[in-house]
């Protein structure tokens, strides 16, 4: 069973997040923001769906500082947002972000994106 | 008025704060409802597959077994009956054909015992003659001695045949009614297996039908949940669209604090990552998905 670690300081995002990819047959993990998520970052874990906006350390400097260890390099990472100004997309895509999702997601378009990118 | 403006922020903030956390509680409370349905059903068909498979879902269950070998034992056992009470026919069509020959035989005994007496008459009036020998006379003693036998022995057979004569018809009609009976069993007890059959097969249809239906449902259910789940994400939107109001009123106090000049050591905004632009509450591009 694939490891997803969901990134997101809202517990509501989290749960929904969690429900739509455990019924896929997705194991989730959780942590509450990037400095959280870097604590947790190991070998098992397939894939990182990441919030934008969250306290003590954002997704986009957490996925920054993930990218600086050659092991995370090619970890995939989505962003989960509810931000969609150009400049943090393309922000997120130069720091190796695999793909932008917009809040509210759609649950089963985000079970395809995350069944795709750990194929 | 910089007191009075610090404070309305933080009474902002605090009812901010409780507002999201009201409404978060009660959003993750639902969350797990919908998840606590999907998996009630999830659970419940389930035990209904189980159920429903278990005695005639499948070729292989132990109640489709049962039948088959039930209906193939009732069908080979009439089949065996059928064949053992035809036998049974021929074997008493024969004697009925055997009993005639004896009583043709018995005739012809007859025939010739008349044909004995006739010699034993012939031998007495040899023997009555004054030429007649004492041997003619031994002879004519012997063939009635002989004729008399013959003709007991006859009757004994006559009788036999005349009687079997009336039994073996009886018989005959006796296995004709039981080869008609055994012949209506058979079509009677091959009727009852078609029928246990074909209800087997038509429960068996019912069980798929309703196990897929079982399926759609529960594929509906999962998409329902999924729908509400999605629904319930506003509450994530809406929060953060509450705290930008702290945002704004942050530099607003700022603003002030500096056209007062008075010292400004507020508290960073709740969430200052969020931007200065309004979030939209109604987002017409939720929901989308870009890979990179």
């Amino acid at each position: 069973m694939k490891k997803i670690l969901v990134i997101d300081d809202s517990p509501t995002v989290r749960q929904q997040v969690g429900l739509a990819l455990s019924q896929a047959g997705f194991q989730v993990l959780e942590a509450v923001d990037g400095l959280d998520a870097i604590s947790k970052v190991d070998a098992s874990i397939a894939m990182l769906i990441c919030d934008v906006n969250m306290p003590r350390m954002n997704g986009l400097e957490m996925l920054e500082k993930l990218r600086t260890d050659a092991r995370w390099n090619a970890l995939p990472v989505v962003m989960l947002t509810t931000e969609g100004q150009a400049s943090l997309l393309d922000r997120a895509k130069k720091a190796g972000a695999k793909g932008w999702i917009i809040k509210p997601f759609k649950a089963h378009l985000l079970v395809a994106a995350v069944q795709k990118l750990t194929a | 008025m910089f007191a009075r403006l610090r404070e309305l922020r933080e009474r902002v903030l605090a009812r901010v704060r409780q507002v999201n956390a009201t409404t978060e509680t009660n959003i993750l409370a639902t969350g797990n409802h919908v998840q606590r349905v999907v998996e009630v059903a999830q659970r419940h068909i389930a035990t209904l597959r189980g159920v429903l498979a278990g005695p005639v879902g499948h070729e292989d269950s132990d109640l489709a077994r049962a039948i088959r070998n039930q209906t193939a034992h009732v069908r080979q056992h009439a089949s065996r009956v059928s064949a053992a009470v035809t036998q049974q026919g021929t074997q008493v069509a024969a004697v009925a054909s055997q009993v005639h020959a004896i009583t043709e035989a018995a005739r012809e005994i007859n025939r010739l015992n008349a044909a004995a007496r006739v010699l034993s008459i012939n031998a007495r009036i040899e023997a009555s003659r004054a030429t007649g020998s004492a041997v003619f006379r031994a002879i004519a003693n012997e063939m009635q001695q002989l004729s008399k036998a013959i003709a007991h022995a006859n009757k004994t057979v006559y009788d036999l045949s005349a009687m079997m004569a009336t039994t073996v018809p009886a018989l005959v009609e006796h296995n004709q009614a039981l080869a008609q009976l055994v012949d209506g069993y058979a079509t009677e007890a091959g009727d009852r297996i078609d029928a246990v059959e074909r209800q087997v097969r038509e429960l068996r249809a019912a069980v798929s039908e309703t196990l897929a239906e079982s399926d759609d449902a529960l594929a509906q259910i999962v998409d329902e949940s999924h729908a509400a789940l999605s629904d319930l994400q506003f509450q994530d939107v809406c929060a953060q669209a509450l705290l930008q109001i702290d945002s704004w009123l942050v530099a607003l106090a700022r603003d002030v604090a500096v056209s007062l000049g008075v010292p400004h050591d507020l508290p960073n905004a709740a969430h200052a990552t969020v931007g200065d632009e309004d979030i939209q509450l109604a987002r017409r591009d939720a929901g989308d998905v870009a890979l990179f």
